[in-house]
């Protein structure tokens, strides 16, 4: 009788893979996943022994919270969503669409110098607010669009492409209006947030200079 | 008798604004007064405040069970910069309870996600804008456009899943992969995995989904 050892072999590995999985589903584990740390590096915090220490101490740890806390309304800009808000830690204030950066890469053939459009994601503050804006075009506008760059610096200004409102949060970013209403929503933008003119007024309105502005 | 009225006078009037203050300040002492020190009480805050002040430090967010508020919540830097309540139907609040407990056991209070899985999405439908768009961009037309969860799970060690369903109406995304996962947490039930069914707004779901990837650490506050 002939022994089909080729069919045992691949018959066990199959086995032994499929037990393999069987374990890591009930071990919890995700079969070729990066595996991650499950627990944070725990933190070592404990209060003194003695009370008075200890209440200071508590006292000093609510304060350090607390001061990361706006205590005004912020901006938080949704760039998953293209989702605009002014809020507190409780509640929303306004709620609007936006549109974020493409996340797209121009290259300069000629200089090979690179652009990436992506709006910034961390913790920033408004530190500039203009009324009817004038965008100075940067260089990348011009590529873009197979333009040559102008020498004359009064060639690269543009009083209609920013709306009624521009509004700072530092390198070069702003919230501001746009003639392109029908993107909103979508990732279209070179890294600025863009806001439709009735929404950007609103929110004009309630901000100041110092504003913290949350971009996620 | 003329002495005896010019004695009574100021006396009425001392046990009328003690009266007024007495009864003023009954109700705020049994209100608001400090509470007495309570040394576990303050470990604990303690421990949590000193743990969420870690994860404040880096300006990724972080996703937060916010049992008191009875919501989950992504903080940025200790701000909530995204949040939704827990509705509280069926028994949401009894499975909110029973995983947190899960989750906080031997004292711990921040997890990793470990992964996450999609079971039914909407479908992308681009049009003639977003192609246009894309090749104006040079962006892929696919990137432009969002996927809607209608289905998904996100899953910690120690038996923890998150069941997150919402309004939108989706397709499956894959139906061989879907059962599998569902066999899978049948076979792990008996060795002790807690979960919570949870139900949500189809726009805030689409910023969950994305924002909340494996490795992202997961603050509990409890009860």
């Amino acid at each position: 009788m002939k022994t089909h050892w080729k069919g045992i072999i691949l018959a066990g590995l199959i086995l032994a893979l499929g037990i393999a999985l069987f374990g890591m589903i009930l071990t919890g584990r995700r079969p070729f996943a990066r595996q991650n740390p499950a627990v944070a590096a725990p933190v070592i915090a404990q209060l003194p022994q003695d009370k008075g220490m200890a209440q200071k101490e508590l006292q000093k740890a609510k304060k350090a919270l607390a001061a990361l806390k706006p205590t005004k309304p912020y901006i938080v800009i949704d760039t998953h969503a293209n989702r605009a808000y002014l809020r507190t830690q409780d509640s929303i204030i306004f709620e609007g669409t936006c549109s974020t950066g493409s996340g797209g890469v121009l290259v300069d053939s000629a200089t090979g110098r690179k652009w990436m459009f992506n709006t910034p994601h961390g913790v920033f503050k408004l530190n500039s607010k203009l009324a009817h804006p004038w965008w100075r075009k940067p260089d990348w506008a011009f590529i873009e669009e197979n333009e040559p760059i102008p020498k004359d610096p009064s060639e690269r200004y543009d009083p209609e492409m920013l709306g009624d409102f521009a509004m700072g949060f530092g390198n070069g970013y702003f919230i501001h209006g746009t003639i392109y209403e029908r993107l909103l929503g979508i990732n279209v933008t070179h890294g600025c947030v863009r806001l439709g003119s009735e929404d950007l007024k609103i929110i004009w309105d309630k901000v100041q200079i110092g504003t913290p502005v949350y971009i996620f | 008798m003329h002495s005896l009225s010019r004695l009574l006078w100021p006396t009425t009037l001392l046990i009328m604004v003690l009266l007024f203050f007495g009864c003023k300040s009954k109700p705020q002492s049994q209100t608001e007064g400090p509470k007495p020190w309570n040394r576990d009480r303050a470990s604990a805050e303690y421990h949590l405040i000193q743990t969420e002040l870690q994860l404040a430090d880096s300006a990724k967010p972080y996703f937060v069970i916010n049992q008191p508020k009875k919501s989950l919540e992504i903080r940025v830097k200790g701000t909530v910069v995204w949040n939704t309540p827990i509705s509280g139907e069926g028994d949401e609040i009894a499975q909110l309870r029973r995983f947190i407990s899960k989750f906080e056991e031997e004292g711990t209070l921040v997890r990793m996600v470990s992964g996450k899985y999609l079971f039914a999405a909407t479908e992308k439908n681009p049009d003639s804008v977003l192609s246009i768009v894309s090749e104006a961009l040079g962006v892929n037309q696919d990137l432009l456009q969002r996927e809607i969860p209608s289905r998904f799970q996100l899953l910690w060690e120690n038996g923890l899943v998150m069941d997150i369903s919402t309004t939108a109406a989706g397709k499956p995304i894959s139906p061989f992969k879907n059962t599998l996962m569902k066999v899978g947490h049948v076979l792990k039930a008996p060795f002790g995995e807690v979960r919570l069914t949870l139900h949500m707004d189809k726009d805030k779901a689409v910023t969950f989904w994305r924002v909340v990837q494996a490795g992202t650490p997961t603050l509990v506050i409890g009860g």
